[in-house]
């Protein structure tokens, strides 16, 4: 909620309205439309006019949606790179975006792609040589790479569910605003797949 | 077992998940300072410089549209006028027009009855006319059109002056339309500033 009242902070339109609800019936069906608008609209918004700032604090919010739906897809090494990739992306084609509503599934869709064409790409480059590989592994936690792993071996949509979970720490009202996803399925994914990963640990602790 | 602490880290604590979270929230995204493109200033030059391209043609066509005699004027009959002597055109103006209706083989005696043997067999073509055929026509829609009297030669070369005039006008709005646009390229090429 902080954050909400940050923003709302930034873009005072509680005392707009009121102003324009007295004024005009017209101007307060305007200020109806933009208060239907979530605070992040208002900062996307705010990012069409040229506001570099505001570009930032939508950084800010949807990084840990971007770093981890990347996590879920490329590894470790390359993903703070490809999330500074997504956001420059973003900055250059916002105006394709029709409604700032969206923008969080949009944004995702977008780290979607990028995971893809990642992908894509490397196919055509050489493989990692062993030593950087080696040194990349080194520099997460074995324990980490682990469950990292077994996460990854999930079905795409609970593994994306499980990474912004456990490891953006985001909960599941906050992975469905974040990502446009409706609050039923990110409960369902994050049940389904938490069921999953026990099954597959417990697999593996037997073994 | 209750889904809560999942969902929202509300309800009583599952230690699985709370070991889970631990581990791996070493990962956790770490921001970077974003690099943005520096906003450069829109090329309000190239703004300008199509609109007055596009001005520039809006007056400069209507110049010439103005200029053009006109072919329905009362005062001015068609006159026939032959701008050169050319053998073959005479011969035509004398001679009747030969008819370019496709002929059936042996229907017509002469020349005219000729072309049908050269055509596919149930196909009819109109006569290919040469080049000296073609000018010389060209020569007589002009003539019938009527000659330019003496104030519309005079318009004739303010149309031309006028053309001219767009010519250069375009050529110079392209050169600067390309000069824009490759500023343009050099700017992407240079990428983002840090």
């Amino acid at each position: 909620m902080s954050e909400v009242e940050a923003i709302a902070d930034l873009f005072p339109i509680s005392d707009g309205r009121q102003t324009a609800t007295a004024k005009a019936p017209s101007a307060a069906a305007a200020v109806a439309v933009t208060a239907a608008r979530t605070p992040h609209a208002l900062l996307v918004e705010a990012v069409r006019r040229g506001d570099q700032i505001a570009f930032g604090r939508l950084y800010e919010l949807y990084g840990p949606m971007v770093h981890g739906i990347l996590l879920a897809r490329v590894p470790w090494i390359e993903v703070d790179d490809l999330v500074q990739d997504v956001f420059l992306h973003a900055f250059k084609r916002l105006h394709t975006l029709r409604d700032d509503n969206a923008f969080g599934g949009w944004l995702a869709m977008i780290t979607r792609n990028r995971a893809i064409d990642y992908h894509r790409r490397s196919r055509e480059m050489q493989e990692l040589s062993p030593d950087l590989a080696q040194a990349a592994s080194r520099a997460v936690d074995a324990e980490a790479s682990e469950a990292i792993a077994l996460i990854r071996n999930l079905p795409e949509a609970y593994r994306e569910t499980l990474i912004l979970r456990f490891v953006e720490g985001m909960t599941g009202p906050e992975i469905a605003e974040r990502t446009g996803l409706t609050p039923a399925s990110v409960r369902v994914n994050l049940h389904r797949g938490m069921k999953l990963l026990r099954e597959k640990m417990g697999v593996k602790e037997e073994t | 077992m209750s889904d809560d602490y999942l969902w929202d880290r509300s309800g009583e604590s599952d230690p699985e998940i709370e070991r889970l979270e631990s581990v791996l929230g070493g990962l956790r995204h770490q921001p970077r300072p974003l690099e943005l493109p520096v906003a450069r200033p829109r090329p309000k030059l190239f703004h300008g410089l199509a609109a007055a391209a596009a001005v520039m043609m809006i007056v400069a066509g209507g110049l010439w549209l103005a200029s053009r005699p006109s072919i329905d004027d009362a005062e001015n009959p068609p006159r026939l006028v032959i701008a050169r002597p050319v053998p073959y055109l005479l011969s035509e103006l004398k001679e009747p027009k030969p008819s370019i209706a496709p002929v059936i083989k042996g229907t017509e005696s002469g020349a005219r009855a000729t072309l049908a043997g050269s055509t596919q067999a149930g196909v009819l073509r109109r006569p290919r006319r040469t080049n000296e055929e073609r000018e010389s026509a060209n020569i007589l829609r002009v003539a019938r059109r009527g000659a330019p009297s003496q104030s519309d030669q005079e318009l004739m070369r303010e149309g031309e002056k006028a053309r001219d005039q767009l010519m250069l006008g375009l050529r110079f709005a392209s050169s600067q339309l390309n000069r824009v646009q490759r500023e343009i390229q050099i700017n992407k090429e240079s990428g983002p500033a840090s």
